[in-house]
């Protein structure tokens, strides 16, 4: 079965020559439907660039995307005109933002706002969009539908309005959700409610999911593949039983160390450092300066991806020793 | 919403109760005898005692202030010294030319401006940009008079398609009297363009990066509908602002203006009677601005909640 999504070398730099800020280097993934790939990385290692070029969102002028392939059910999006991308925007390529408190319009109803995504994609009359978006408000479950439909965005609640932002991405049944931090400016309750949500939607509209996070937690809860990001490049990508089990990047093993376990007294492990500057284009390992398991190979040679086990790879020249370490916590724990 | 603007004329009444008191205290502010300022400087003893009399200037103080405020409450204005017509009609009758002015001008200019606007915010930095760069400048920056006559002599005397000046009432037909307003209108819109141009611009450009506008775009809208529909609803509350001062400003007369195109207006009798020292006509006119201000302002705040739902009276 060929992938729904299909990206292969994508890079994105941002500013000119003499400027450049390579936010997205070399990131390959790819998505088949009914599956959910989290994308997982701190802030700026270019999680939402990827996820923004994939939707053609990122400003023409100023932003670079170049990609040997970025493809969406066989169609090479590098190539699509603005039109076509507008008419695949919102209908089968849908997005949710982190923060629904500002994502939505506060000068239009809730229900403009849904029919709205209707109607730019379908040919009905405003009475049936109207319909439609009140359906979809019920299968968010959200009480008193109805009324919810001419009041305005000011008037909700944050879990209420990421919920109108979900029922309006998924108004017009797209194949593949790209969310972006759904739920990370929401109370933990009304994170689990949204997820459990989207999981459901998932499996009865048999979407595929691009879920931006992170949080590891989310990554356990939702993903079936995870891709984590360092300095714009993916480092480490796979099932996700395989990466949180055999962790095989420094980065990786790094950033599940950093996650609270209820059974641990062990102190938290925390990241040295910061994330890298991007200016620069680098070939060698750009975690290397805060990894623990680094030798001097690390930060002269270039690393390439390596191939572990099925669909699991990663970009590590020390990922036996990274194996080796996480085995070694296992023994102790046992 | 009745309660907020009931709320809001109760505010107004010591607004106007000022203006009342000051215009009242006008003409006995100013040094000397009020009534030889009235009759001018070649006024026989005579005329003085006539004018006295009849401005109730031999009263005290006190009284006359009554028998002001009971003639206000019975929309009389008093009278022109030199005319001896009401001022009240007088007023009224320049109401027309005046309000008819303004709102071409506004009309021509939120039509042009707005969208010229949005445009500038779309592409900063780019033609139109540029071009609203220096509409601002010419606006501002060169008389009004250079740009009437300029106008007149290329449209009225080398093509001859408008009339030079001279108004025509709109009783004698619609199209004849918005002939004679087209270059009187594009003369004044043309620096309020500017202001109403650059206002909406920086609204635009605020809005055009917000989330929400993101929102529309990963929804597939296209262009005109992310500009209109989902951006310049937003900008609604400061860009009705301006267009609301700038048309309270119209109304209060626009007197270069009337002047060169000989438009019988507010401004006109306003400056007429101010050369002729005819103080009641002069506070007539305040009077009648203050108000004018005072319900455009309320209606422009009024306007606020069909742009912002989160606004509520």
């Amino acid at each position: 079965m060929s992938a729904l999504l299909h990206v292969e070398n994508l890079s994105v730099t941002f500013g000119s020559a003499d400027r450049r800020t390579h936010a997205v280097s070399d990131v390959s993934f790819t998505l088949e439907a009914g599956r959910t790939l989290c994308l997982v990385g701190e802030s700026g290692s270019g999680k939402s660039v990827t996820s923004m070029a994939v939707m053609g969102l990122l400003p023409a002028r100023g932003a670079t995307v170049e990609a040997r392939r970025l493809a969406f059910a066989g169609e090479d999006l590098r190539t699509a005109t603005p039109a076509r991308l507008a008419q695949l925007r919102g209908k089968e390529i849908s997005m949710i933002f982190q923060d629904p408190m500002s994502s939505l319009n506060p000068a239009l109803t809730i229900g403009y706002q849904i029919a709205e995504a209707v109607r730019l994609h379908e040919p009905v009359s405003r009475a049936e969009a109207r319909r439609r978006a009140l359906d979809m408000l019920d299968r968010m479950r959200i009480p008193d539908a109805r009324r919810r439909l001419d009041q305005y965005p000011h008037q909700m609640s944050g879990g209420m309005r990421q919920r109108v932002m979900i029922a309006m991405a998924l108004a017009c049944n797209p194949k593949l959700l790209i969310a972006d931090e759904p739920t990370t400016a929401l109370d933990v309750t009304v994170q689990a409610q949204i997820l459990s949500l989207m999981d459901e939607l998932k499996r009865d509209m048999g979407m595929a999911i691009l879920l931006i996070t992170h949080d590891l937690g989310v990554v356990a809860e939702m993903a079936d593949e995870v891709a984590v990001m360092y300095a714009g490049r993916i480092v480490e990508r796979g099932p996700v039983t395989a990466v949180f089990d055999r962790p095989s990047h420094g980065y990786t093993h790094g950033l599940l160390g950093a996650k609270p376990r209820r059974s641990s007294s062990e102190r938290l492990l925390e990241l040295p450092g910061g994330v890298p500057r991007l200016d620069r284009h680098v070939e060698t390992c750009a975690f290397a300066p805060r990894c623990r398991f680094a030798e001097t190979a690390c930060s002269q040679e270039p690393v390439a991806p390596i191939a572990f086990d099925a669909g699991h790879m990663g970009l590590c020249r020390r990922h036996a020793a990274v194996r080796a370490a996480v085995a070694m916590q296992v023994d102790h724990h046992a | 919403m009745f309660r907020y603007i009931a709320l809001r004329l109760l505010t107004a009444l010591p607004i106007v109760a000022f203006v009342v008191v000051f215009i009242f205290l006008m003409l006995h502010l100013a040094p000397g005898d009020p009534a030889a300022l009235v009759a001018g400087d070649n006024a026989t003893p005579q005329q003085l005692e006539a004018i006295r009399a009849r401005l109730h200037l031999d009263r005290p103080l006190a009284s006359q202030f009554w028998l002001w405020l009971v003639q206000l409450s019975q929309f009389d204005l008093g009278q022109s010294i030199f005319s001896n017509q009401p001022v009240a009609a007088l007023i009224l009758k320049r109401i027309e030319p005046t309000l008819m002015l303004a709102i071409c001008t506004m009309t021509i200019t939120v039509l042009f401006a707005v969208p010229l606007g949005v445009l500038a915010a779309w592409r900063s930095g780019g033609g139109v940009d540029r071009f609203v760069m220096g509409l601002s400048v010419v606006g501002f920056s060169v008389p009004v008079f250079v740009v009437a006559y300029s106008l007149v002599w290329v449209f009225s005397i080398k093509l001859g398609w408008l009339p030079v000046q001279g108004y025509k009432p709109l009783a004698e037909g619609i199209w004849e009297c918005l002939r004679g307003l087209v270059l009187p209108s594009i003369t004044l819109s043309l620096g309020l363009s500017a202001l109403v141009a650059r206002v909406t611009r920086s609204a635009m450009l605020e809005i055009l990066s917000e989330d929400y506008m993101r929102t529309a775009r990963a929804k597939g809208a296209g262009l005109m509908r992310l500009l209109v529909v989902h951006a310049l609803k937003n900008a609604g509350v400061p860009v009705m602002t301006v267009v609301g001062i700038s048309f309270a400003v119209l109304l209060g007369g626009v007197v270069v203006t009337e002047s060169i195109f000989t438009i019988p207006g507010i401004g006109r009798l306003t400056v007429d009677a101010i050369q002729q020292r005819d103080y009641p006509i002069v506070q007539g006119v305040m009077l009648f601005f203050s108000l004018v201000l005072i319900a455009v302002n309320l209606l422009v705040d009024l306007s606020y909640a069909l742009f912002d739902p989160r606004i509520r009276y």
